[in-house]
């Protein structure tokens, strides 16, 4: 053992906490792209179920995500013309960033606000699914404020842009066990089908207590705030302020193949 | 010590967690099912042999004032690159692991290992007896772990073993057994087990009893 002095001490601590430090972000600069790729297929997983590819029991492989995956196509949607837009490019698009960043976000007007977000991104995200180049079904990335936390989801539609194909809540905070239900299966399914506007175009849609058909989804007891912001996000962003303009615009070209 | 002794030892003679009773927290934590159990012995077994290597490397250059928390430094480093990796390879396991993995930096038998062995010894017993004390460890999680899954969910590595009940079975699954103190129980017989096996194991009774000591004094 060599004599032990303060700067020997300091030198050889140093040495071992430069190395160490080196060493773990080596493997964290390594690993982190493999790390988002993970990130993104859960994400993608979501989108695949919430597009209906995905059985409604059991587990998809990773790999039979990333198949049908790729089948859809990711769009940005402008709000505000409710046009496509390819500018932002739409892979790596971050709407929840570009919602608090005052470059690319607008208020909502207070009147507007039922899903009390307060402010939402310029562009939102949307996937098609196309099968000889007529539209099947669209994806629309939906969120809003729930009881205690805002509730990010993805609602898809029918091509005749009137029924709901399925709508999937994947990120909450929530109470476990009571808000949390609107990731129940059960509630879930009962969405399927449904019907959003009626024959003059009127938005018909709610979540409701004693629902009626065909155009509203049950309240869940003990968990009515919460399920009551899921439909009230819904009807937000299909309202003019969110998507509204975009599936006019939809209609009039007839793009959707019906 | 021969390097033979030096790797066999913790497997059950010098077992970290029946002998030593070290790292118990973990052992707790993680044996609900097998595949979490599998996975922390690869990661336990990764970090000793890891800190083990470099503190002996450095045994003779690390300050005495300062080894225990230049010591922290290497296991500290080496459990977040395992995090790390596991994050990357194995994301659904890491996430049951959760924070686990993360507190194999302050499981016991890493730094008992480290201060205890591998700054006295060379680097090729050090490392023989890092990955002995992991294989030690991992021989009380791999059973507690498979005895755990298979009564508390009827399944081992998530494929059915026990037809269940609420599958046309006759099987109700224990839920005892996916709770911590199940693990306490399994892990409480076991050592029983060894030490009625091994009796050199068992410890000296603290206090004997008076009439006994005056007879034949301990």
């Amino acid at each position: 053992m060599t004599e032990e002095t303060l700067g020997r001490t300091l030198l050889v601590a140093t040495g071992i906490a430069l190395a160490c430090a080196l060493m773990v972000s080596t493997a964290v600069y390594l690993l982190r792209p493999i790390q988002l790729a993970y990130a993104d297929l859960e994400r993608n997983r979501i989108i695949v179920q919430a597009a209906g590819l995905a059985p409604r029991d059991g587990e998809l492989s990773d790999r039979a995500i990333v198949t049908r995956f790729v089948e859809l196509e990711a769009r940005l949607v402008d709000l505000e013309t409710g046009l496509f837009t390819d500018e932002p490019d739409p892979q790596g698009y971050d709407q929840r960033a570009a919602a608090v960043d005052p470059e690319t976000s607008v208020a909502i007007p207070e009147s507007l606000d039922i899903a009390r977000l307060g402010r939402r991104a310029r562009y939102a995200p949307i996937y098609l699914l196309e099968t000889d180049g007529r539209t099947e079904r669209i994806v629309l990335s939906v969120h809003g404020q729930g009881m205690w936390s805002t509730l990010y989801g993805y609602l898809s539609l029918e091509s005749d842009l009137n029924t709901i194909a399925g709508m999937v809540i994947y990120e909450h905070g929530e109470t476990a066990g009571i808000g949390d239900r609107i990731q129940d299966p059960a509630w879930e399914i009962q969405w399927v089908g449904k019907r959003l506007y009626d024959d003059v175009g009127e938005l018909r849609f709610r979540v409701a207590r004693n629902a009626t058909p065909p155009y509203e989804v049950d309240i869940i007891s003990g968990a009515s705030v919460t399920a009551q912001g899921v439909g009230n996000l819904v009807r937000y962003w299909l309202g003019e302020h969110g998507y509204g303009p975009f599936l006019d615009e939809l209609r009039a070209s007839g793009t959707p193949g019906d | 010590m021969s390097f033979r002794r030096t790797f066999l030892d913790p497997l059950i003679s010098a077992n970290p967690i029946t002998v030593q009773i070290l790292g118990l927290c973990s052992a707790l934590a993680v044996t609900s099912s097998l595949l979490p159990a599998l996975i922390m012995s690869a990661a336990v077994i990764s970090v000793l042999a890891f800190s083990n290597v470099a503190v002996s490397l450095l045994r003779d250059v690390i300050p005495r004032s300062v080894r225990l928390i230049l010591q922290m430094t290497l296991i500290a480093s080496a459990v977040i690159v395992v995090d790390e990796i596991l994050k990357a390879f194995a994301p659904d396991v890491s996430r049951v692991l959760s924070v686990f993995v993360g507190l194999i930096i302050t499981n016991c038998i890493v730094l008992s290992r480290v201060e205890a062995f591998a700054m006295q010894n060379d680097v090729r017993s050090s490392l023989l007896d890092g990955i002995g004390n992991g294989i030690g460890y991992s021989l009380i999680l791999i059973p507690v772990a498979t005895i755990r899954e298979i009564f508390g969910s009827g399944t081992l590595l998530g494929y059915p073993v026990l037809p269940l009940a609420s599958e046309d079975g006759w099987y109700t699954p224990n839920e005892l057994f996916l709770l911590a103190p199940s693990a306490f129980f399994i892990i409480g017989l076991l050592i029983w087990w060894i030490r009625t096996l091994r009796s050199e194991q068992a410890e000296r009774p603290e206090y004997e009893l008076h009439s006994k000591e005056d007879q034949e004094p301990a």
